[in-house]
């Protein structure tokens, strides 16, 4: 048996283009965990997030020979896949009105999803205290917050996702954290 | 104080927050699954780009291996059967000879298939000749009949050939004689060649002061 320890996803993606299954997992251990707490994020259901996962992993599949490292990182051009499919699902329960409860696709967060198993007392009255607060930002400073908080992107990443500069971002989430801080306290 | 205070909330901000939104144990492993399963059925798809090729190039194979088999088959045929002048096959076996002949590897069996080859363009020119209005084709083929002679004689020069071995002298004015006299079982002109009897003389001896330049067309 053979370990990938590559880390880099640009090499991975490309070595996905060319079939390589290993590479394929090892891009799924490391994106398909971040990518669920985004879609989790924005539709408060599990379900719902998992076969979103799902879903982003086949459409970055079909589209693995347009990605370009020279034009950006796989994080940035993966998220894009993942909003648009976010999107499709938002306008898909829209028609139907069947997760009509669910947070709609301008991007402002939904109420505190279920909380996770065998989480803490303490750090679930934290979540759900910051939660509360962040559902106050406009909804771009929810996604960085998103982005940075539950998805894990780094600032070069956010910087790639919504156009800012990493200094800005640097300073608006200390900003943002700050106000958490203040009202979780 | 206050900013040690504030690192360790934000630290813990995070862990919590990751923490809650991160998949169940095991949650994931379907999607996995799923994606590196579609992963392995497309690498072992044929590439698009060359599946546009692949039938035509398959076409392209198949024909050129049929091709090669009925070519071959033709070839065979036409050499080994008595394909007349006239037959389809014809140049495939003129081809034939010529392959065979190329391909002798020693002086000696070449003088063979020399012999071989006249034998054939007289039985071709018997076959022919009772045929009206074939007559420019015989006579083409009773030229052809002599060059090979020509040839046969050309080589009795006693020098040994490239194996090494030495032509044994007296063999083509005994061929060349043959082919003649069953030349003129078959044909009206009797004529024989003016080369048969300076190289072989009148009765078969053979004249070696004759070189191969004396024979040249």
């Amino acid at each position: 048996m053979t370990l990938i320890f590559e880390a880099d996803p640009d090499k991975l993606a490309k070595r996905l283009a060319r079939g390589d299954k290993k590479a394929a997992g090892r891009l799924f251990d490391i994106f398909g965990h971040r990518l669920f707490g985004y879609f989790l994020s924005k539709t408060a259901n599990r379900h719902a997030s998992e076969d979103l996962v799902q879903e982003t992993f086949l459409k970055a599949l079909d589209r693995i020979d347009t990605f370009d490292p020279g034009r950006g990182s796989f994080s940035a051009w993966l998220w894009g896949i993942g909003r648009n499919a976010l999107t499709d699902h938002f306008r898909s329960a829209r028609r139907s009105d069947s997760f009509s409860d669910l947070a709609d696709q301008d991007g402002e967060l939904p109420e505190f999803p279920a909380e996770r198993e065998g989480l803490g007392h303490e750090d679930k009255f934290l979540v759900e205290k910051a939660w509360e607060v962040i559902r106050t930002f406009p909804p771009e400073e929810q996604e960085i917050l998103v982005l940075h908080y539950i998805s894990d992107l780094d600032y070069r990443e956010i910087s790639a996702r919504t156009g800012r500069s990493e200094g800005a971002l640097r300073v608006l989430v200390h900003r943002l954290h700050k106000k958490i801080r203040d009202r979780v306290q | 104080m206050n900013f040690i205070r504030r690192i360790i909330l934000e630290y813990r901000l995070k862990r919590a927050m990751r923490a809650n939104f991160a998949p169940e144990r095991g949650s994931l492993a379907r999607a996995k699954q799923v994606f590196l399963n579609e992963v392995e059925k497309r690498a072992a798809a044929p590439v698009p780009g060359l599946s546009r090729f692949l039938l035509p190039l398959k076409m392209a194979g198949a024909t050129l291996a049929i091709g090669l088999v009925l070519g071959g088959s033709g070839v065979v045929y036409a050499d080994r059967s008595r394909v007349g002048a006239d037959h389809p096959l014809y140049p495939l076996k003129r081809f034939a000879e010529n392959v065979k002949l190329q391909f002798s590897p020693t002086e000696e069996s070449k003088q063979k298939v020399r012999e071989d080859i006249a034998s054939r363009r007289l039985e071709e020119m018997d076959q022919l000749k009772t045929k009206p209005g074939r007559e420019q084709e015989v006579e083409k083929l009773d030229q052809e009949f002599k060059k090979e002679v020509k040839d046969i004689l050309k080589r009795q020069s006693g020098k040994p050939d490239k194996s090494g071995r030495a032509i044994e002298i007296e063999a083509p004015c005994k061929a060349a004689k043959n082919l003649m006299r069953k030349r003129a079982k078959i044909s009206s002109d009797t004529e024989d060649l003016p080369e048969l009897s300076q190289r072989c003389g009148a009765n078969g001896e053979v004249d070696l002061k004759l070189e191969d330049d004396d024979f040249e067309d």
